[in-house]
């Protein structure tokens, strides 16, 4: 028999494609020549666990769910890089000679569930479904200092990037490659340089979020999602000219909660018979047998979760081809997470609509739903990266 | 300095500092009055950079310079504002403002690379400036400078020797990171912007052989290098490149391998920006002979078959095989010139401190012809999409090929014709042959446009879709 009351255990997960924007490589924030550079980072994620609120590992959809079901998500990142010096000229303080970072970030996702999560979906009149282009991003930079100090060198980047929320997007998607509300991130980056060998890239941003203008699933992206801050490092040493390893750790956690205020996840076919609403819903003996139907409806209200972080530790390498690009491959792990879970009451109503007047005495449920997308939905399982970096004026 | 007061206020700036604080800025021409900046051949515009007492108040000072000027040579992509930090270092360690040059002679731009060949002639253009305007300021003639180079610099100034002979008037080259043996990020199939620069420094390139054919030091100058050593720091030099930048018969320093060990080490373009090493760049200038400020340079006279110089102090260094002398040749009061072959020559007086030009001579026999030879060129002066081999011939068989890509006339000390020559840039060469009796042919000019923006054009979509499409006039001047 299908389990449609599910509804405590909806919980999904969409790529985090703002960490894989900004989780750094090799010589991410050091100076670099001035010109122009392309680069392509295509990632990839099969998901089938995500962290719940306490941190623990779940399969996706808990037990509404078979064993190896999984969430497929491919994201495309195309970036166009600009290092120059506006300023050279106008004799500014600081900025007349220290270069600044002009960045251009384009995504496009293509994400597809597998059947039963597919299932699911339908049963509350959602999709899982979510091909298309994203937000784009863009970065306004300006290097730090140079400094030297016996073996280590190194400088800072200072950095403001605004997201705009143009990607697709609909209302009754799990898997959106857009999101709906603006995103301010400054981010402070620091490059460092030990013996000519080992690089160490290091960031620290604060993701502000604007309140989305829409939400999706039912209302289970966040209406207003919290800011998230980012601590990220990058380790990398030189075998060759060529040849670079590499290992990151990132940690990635919101300041405070994800709002929820627009939560109508809902099964999408009512009435509920009495069996189902009966023994899952736990309606009362005496309420069941003298109703045949009943109906299901969220209470209305703004939720909010514990926040959501996510720890994750990355290994690759990277490859220099001709001095005029890079490919690297890098694989990400994540360690430790906590995906955002709410509780939300539901009314279980003997007519429709389903509302607090209509609702049958003690007999409202409550469920616990993961938010999902990108602000809420942590994703538990590696993800793979593959990125080329062209330097247009390179022999 | 009038004070621009609201936009100050607006900017938080110090727009009020005077002029005199302010380091030049890259886009300026930041010279002195009177100084006549020459025209860029890569840009085709006046050069940007800096020099002499640019800031008011003018200098007043007669009897300066008064040490041998420097002048510094930026690297590929880069300009004269690179220097800051050196100019600031070089003026606190007591050198003046008219003692202190810099040249943006390219695009500093990596949308326009900057190439060797293009950069030699705005390097001699450059230097006539700077000695004319202070020999004229002092009232006294200016010979000689010191040049300090970085990188693609470095190659410049050394393929501006050759083709120039100026030798005698750098009495110290300072030769920081160049890619005198190839660099790692050139290569001979390179492609867009960086290619010219890239077919001139790949390691092996026909050009850098041309380069270094005739020994890699020449004349009295004394060179040093100065670059990384380690294989590390500088990414340009990784290892199995990393003595790349050393020079035979130089004083070469890998600076990281040698004198920073467990400290670390600077990278590219740190290495002659920070005060260890400029104090060590200051060091060898220093060591220099500063030469007698009225003395007269030496010359060499020819008495038949027998060689001397002139003054009596001065003394010969000589080669043969097309070998440039250097410091460590020889000294000889005077030379019998060989029949049948061909001595380099300089005349160098230790007393003053100058040389003469670079000069080839050989014994002179009856010349059985004594109409001047005839030179011929081929291929055909024009624009071309890739390198060309120019293959010279002389109508006398033993007759010398000498020849020049700056703007001077060729002389016997010119750049020496080994064999063809290697043309990955655009290009004016003149080149004149010369017998052993001394006859010369009438000068050959020629003009190799090696153009990226003919090669475009052949590969252009117009011509993919029409063959017939028209190209870039291949005869003009």
């Amino acid at each position: 028999m299908k389990r449609w009351p599910a509804l405590a255990c909806i919980a999904l997960a969409g790529p985090a494609q703002a960490a894989i924007v900004f989780t750094p490589h090799v010589s991410e924030y050091a100076v670099l020549p001035r010109g122009t550079y392309l680069d392509t980072t295509v990632a990839h994620a099969s998901i089938d666990r995500i962290w719940d609120a306490d941190g623990r590992k779940v399969a996706l959809g808990n037990t509404a769910i078979p064993p190896g079901e999984a969430i497929d998500a491919t994201l495309l990142l195309g970036r166009y890089l600009w290092i120059g010096n506006l300023f050279e000229d106008s004799g500014l303080p600081f900025l007349a000679d220290h270069d600044q970072v002009l960045r251009v970030i384009g995504t496009a996702g293509r994400q597809s569930a597998s059947g039963a999560i597919n299932d699911l979906s339908r049963d509350f009149g959602q999709t899982s479904r979510g091909t298309g282009l994203g937000d784009v991003f863009l970065l306004a930079g300006v290097y730090g200092q140079q400094y030297h100090h016996g073996p280590l060198h190194g400088n800072g980047l200072y950095t403001l990037t605004v997201k705009a929320p143009v990607g697709s997007f609909r209302r009754d998607s799990l898997l959106n490659p857009g999101t709906r509300y603006w995103s301010v991130m400054p981010q402070l980056s620091h490059h460092q340089d030990w013996f000519g060998r080992l690089s160490i890239e290091a960031t620290a941003a604060l993701q502000i979020n604007s309140a989305a203008s829409r939400t999706a699933y039912g209302g289970l992206t966040p209406s207003k999602p919290a800011s998230v801050f980012n601590l990220e490092a990058n380790f990398a040493w030189k075998f060759s000219a060529r040849w670079y390893a590499e290992t990151g750790i990132s940690h990635y956690r919101s300041l405070g909660s994800n709002r929820y205020d627009e939560v109508s996840l809902n099964r999408a076919d009512q009435p509920v018979p009495p069996t189902a609403a009966c023994t899952t819903l736990l309606v009362p003996a005496d309420q069941c047998g003298l109703l045949d139907v009943f109906y299901l409806a969220p209470v209305p209200g703004s939720y909010r979760d514990r926040g959501i972080r996510n720890n994750i530790v990355t290994a690759g390498f990277s490859y220099v081809y001709r001095s005029s690009a890079v490919a690297s491959l890098r694989a990400a792990l994540p360690v430790a997470g906590r995906g955002s879970q709410f509780m939300v009451p539901y009314h279980v109503c003997a007519s429709t609509p389903c509302n607090a007047d209509s609702e049958l005495p003690a007999a409202r449920q409550t469920a616990r739903l993961s938010g999902v997308q990108e602000a809420a939905a942590i994703s538990a399982s590696p993800y793979f990266e593959l990125r080329l970096v062209f330097l247009l004026f390179a022999p | 300095m009038k004070c621009a007061a609201g936009l100050a206020l607006l900017l938080g700036l110090a727009a009020c500092a005077t002029v005199g604080d302010r380091a030049p800025r890259p886009h300026e021409r930041a010279f002195p009055d009177g100084f006549q900046p020459p025209l860029s051949k890569a840009t085709g515009q006046p050069v940007y950079g800096w020099g002499g007492r640019w800031q008011p108040p003018a200098s007043a000072d007669k009897d300066s310079p008064s040490r041998t000027p420097i002048l510094f040579i930026h690297g590929n992509t880069e300009d004269a504002t690179y220097w800051e930090d050196a100019r600031r270092w070089f003026l606190d360690a007591g050198w003046n403002d008219d003692e202190l040059w810099a040249p943006s002679y390219g695009w500093a731009s990596t949308d326009r690379f900057d190439v060797n060949d293009l950069a030699a002639p705005t390097l001699d253009a450059f230097v006539d400036e700077v000695q004319r305007y202070l020999s004229r300021k002092s009232g006294r003639p200016i010979r000689q400078f010191d040049i300090v180079a970085h990188s693609l610099g470095v190659t410049a100034v050394r393929q501006w020797l050759t083709q120039s002979n100026r030798w005698h008037q750098v009495r110290s080259f300072v030769a920081v990171a160049g890619a005198n043996h190839g660099v790692w990020t050139a290569r001979p199939d390179a492609r867009g912007p960086s290619r010219a620069s890239s077919f001139e420094l790949h390691r092996g390139s026909p050009w850098l052989a041309q380069l270094n054919a005739g020994g890699e030091v020449a004349g009295a100058m004394r060179t040093m290098t100065l670059y990384d050593g380690t294989g590390r720091y500088d990414a340009l030099f990784p290892s199995g490149y990393e003595d790349s930048p050393a020079l035979a018969g130089a004083v070469n320093v890998a600076f990281n391998r040698e004198a920073r060990g467990w400290d670390g080490g600077y990278n590219h373009l740190e290495l002659p920006r920070q005060p260890a090493t400029l104090a060590v760049i200051a060091d060898f200038l220093r060591a220099g002979h500063e030469p007698l400020p009225n003395a007269t340079a030496p010359t060499l006279v020819r008495d038949g078959n027998i060689l001397r110089a002139v003054p009596a102090d001065a003394r010969l260094h000589c080669t043969g095989q097309g070998r440039y002398p250097d410091a460590a040749s020889t000294p000889r009061v005077t030379v019998t010139l060989p029949a049948g072959a061909w001595l380099t020559c300089y005349a160098h007086s230790a007393v003053s401190g100058l040389s003469s030009p670079m000069a080839r001579l050989a014994a002179s026999g009856s010349p059985p012809d004594p109409a001047p030879p005839q030179l011929t060129a081929s291929p055909e002066p024009g624009p071309y999409a890739q390198p060309v081999n120019l293959r010279l011939r002389a109508s006398v068989p033993d007759a010398l090929i000498v020849y020049s890509t700056t703007s001077g006339e060729p002389d016997s000390g010119s750049a020496l014709y080994r064999g063809p020559i290697h043309l990955p840039a655009p290009v004016q060469l003149t080149a004149i042959a010369i017998t052993p009796d001394g006859r010369r042919s009438a000068p050959l000019r020629l003009r190799y446009d090696i153009s990226l923006a003919y090669d475009e054009a052949l590969h252009s979509l117009q011509r993919q879709l029409d063959p017939d499409a028209p190209l870039p006039d291949r005869d003009r001047p």
